[in-house]
């Protein structure tokens, strides 16, 4: 579960990091190349994915189907949130 | 669509977040009834007799009663809970010891399972069931909302994880109801669809009429294999309920029943409708074996259902949420919550980009929103917080004038919901501070009052497995407290912000 949930995290981290906007608020001054906004996207479906095989294989197909899909979604809001507030924490490089 | 989701959403969010507000608590409603009635924190003996249950039926069986229910105690409801018609005619619910058997003071509370809960399903309307149609309808607008949030939304994807608190209120609040609404949008849907899933026959009756004409029993009988005979009019006892069990465990192999429905107690002709708790599947299935009261014979049992029902239980389940899971349980009140902040927020937005507007203008409408806004979001808390502050507050068998303990609480909650409205109204938009603090300071109030009347406070609490549902409940109090307070303290530094600003313009 505790794997599950850090592979939906980090899966979701990517995605947002893919786009040229989050990228500037992630890395100062950053530029992000078309081709590694590709691989990061490709990256972050895959662990979204994994995810879900990890809950289906530990919890059972339908249990772990739900468990997944809430935590789609719960995930991807504390990455919002944490990207939100996350250019107040780091010093500016 | 804009328009569309606008109005919908202005007209008939109030209602709706009320109705999100109170299934977010429905989640814990058997934790919060075990917070309410402290008689009840009890811990589940290690080896259950179903015997243990026969006070319980004889108190029924004394009262005349044509038919008991008796819940099994599990881990969430360690009690033996009773469910029968009293002499008055009218339905009453009585507790009883899981280990002895005895029956436990009444607590004279509603609690959540019978209060928090009819009210997100029905809203405690009764008049010509008025409330199902009026929950109907706002689940139905749901569904219109989120699918036309959807399509005005312009930029799904470049906003998908966009917010920033540092902007203007306005901004801010659009895209919280944004990152809500769209990472949400699953929960969102599938929870208005379900909701309108289960109670298809109230809302499309002529789904069933059309198939079964009058005859709603025959509907009852082949959709989910319910079975019905007569008394006969002769006195007889009822077999052991062990007995009871182990017949109706035969049919199903494993698991135990979770209700046990006895139909004519005390008659020759009595019978026993045991169902099979669904709590290790989604499916909020039933398998019913019917049992023989004086003879102890299976009489029918219900029959594998048809797609179609199976699909609806299933649905019906992922609603419902009865089974063993606490992470999901967790989960759902997560997103619940989130539910609430998506309307709060959609509330706000359309008070935020009109006030200005409507105060040049010196049109009342974004005024009035913003009242009941208000109201229907920190009110609502508000509400509910009071509800269970009364609780403790009120010593076992108060009553006044004539009101009953139960009833005091229900008529705390109105009323104090009412006050909110007032207070709203009467100090404009320096509302929403006053309102948080209440809120602060009732869930400490509230924590402390449990602490002193039952002496349950959260460290005890947290050792005793029997008490960890009032630990959650006191905790999670807790945390409401806090950020109750930081909310208000950062909209007071916002307006202090607002009101220099707006002097230096002045002068």
């Amino acid at each position: 579960m505790m794997i599950a949930m850090a592979l939906l995290f980090a899966g979701w981290s990517l995605l947002a990091g893919s786009q040229p906007k989050q990228f500037g608020r992630i890395v100062r001054h950053g530029h992000l190349s078309k081709s590694t906004g590709i691989a990061m996207r490709w990256a972050g479906a895959v662990l979204l994915l994994a995810s879900l095989a990890i809950l289906v294989q530990s919890e059972g197909p339908s249990f772990g189907a739900l468990v997944w899909a809430c935590l789609l979604s719960i995930s991807a809001m504390a990455v919002a949130l944490i990207l939100a507030w996350l250019p107040r924490i780091t010093p500016a490089t | 669509m804009n328009w569309l989701h606008t109005w919908s959403g202005v007209v008939l969010g109030s209602l709706l977040f009320a109705i999100f507000w109170m299934g977010t608590l429905s989640v814990f409603d058997k934790e919060i009834d075990r917070w309410m009635m402290p008689a009840s924190r009890l811990a589940l003996p290690a080896e259950f007799s179903y015997e243990t249950m026969r006070p319980a039926y004889q108190a029924a069986l004394a009262a005349k009663s044509p038919s008991v229910l008796l819940l099994v105690p599990n881990e969430r409801n360690p009690v033996i809970t009773a469910l029968w018609r009293g002499t008055d005619g009218a339905f009453a619910q009585h507790m009883f010891d899981p280990t002895t058997g005895a029956e436990l003071p009444d607590q004279g509370t509603l609690g959540g399972s019978r209060f928090i809960y009819p009210f997100h399903y029905s809203l405690n309307l009764k008049v010509l069931g008025l409330g199902y149609w009026i929950v109907g309808l706002c689940g139905m607008m749901m569904m219109v909302l989120c699918v036309s949030g959807v399509v005005i939304h312009r930029k799904i994807f470049a906003d998908f994880f966009t917010f920033r608190p540092e902007r203007k209120m306005r901004r801010a609040t659009l895209d919280l109801h944004n990152v809500a609404g769209v990472l949400g949008l699953p929960f969102h849907v599938v929870i208005s669809v379900s909701g309108l899933v289960i109670l298809f026959s109230l809302y499309f009756p002529s789904s069933i009429w059309a198939v079964y004409r009058q005859d709603v029993r025959l509907f009852g009988r082949e959709a989910y294999g319910s079975y019905v005979r007569p008394p006969a009019r002769r006195p007889a006892d009822l077999v052991s309920f062990d007995t009871i069990v182990a017949k109706a465990k035969s049919v199903w192999g494993q698991g135990e029943p979770n209700y046990l429905y006895v139909f004519h107690p005390g008659d020759a002709a009595a019978y026993v409708q045991a169902n099979r708790s669904s709590e290790d599947v989604v499916s909020n299935i039933s398998h019913m074996a019917y049992v023989d009261g004086a003879t102890g014979e299976l009489l029918s049992a219900s029959k594998p259902e048809k797609p179609a029902a199976v699909t609806q239980r299933f649905i019906a389940g992922l609603h419902f949420i009865q089974f063993k899971h606490w992470t999901l349980r967790w989960l759902y009140f997560v997103l619940g919550l989130a539910g609430c902040v998506l309307i709060a927020t959609g509330l706000l937005f359309w008070v935020e980009s009109r006030r200005e507007r409507h105060r040049k203008l010196g049109r009342s409408g974004a005024r009035v929103v913003e009242a009941v806004t208000v109201a229907s979001v920190t009110g609502v808390l508000i509400a509910t917080l009071a509800f269970m502050v009364t609780n403790r507050a009120l010593p076992l068998g108060a009553s006044a004038f004539g009101v009953e303990r139960g009833a005091i609480e229900v008529v705390g909650f109105h009323l104090v919901w009412l006050l909110t409205l007032l207070h709203a109204w009467s100090s404009g938009g320096r509302a929403w501070i006053g309102q948080c603090w209440t809120i602060s300071a009732l869930a400490v109030a509230a924590v402390l009052l449990n602490a002193v009347t039952t002496g349950d406070h959260l460290i005890r609490a947290i050792v005793h497995r029997q008490l960890w549902p009032v630990a959650g409940i006191d905790a999670t109090l807790l945390i409401a407290a806090v950020v109750a307070a930081c909310a208000a303290l950062r909209l007071a530094r916002s307006r202090r912000v607002a009101a220099v600003s707006l002097q230096e313009a002045g002068a």
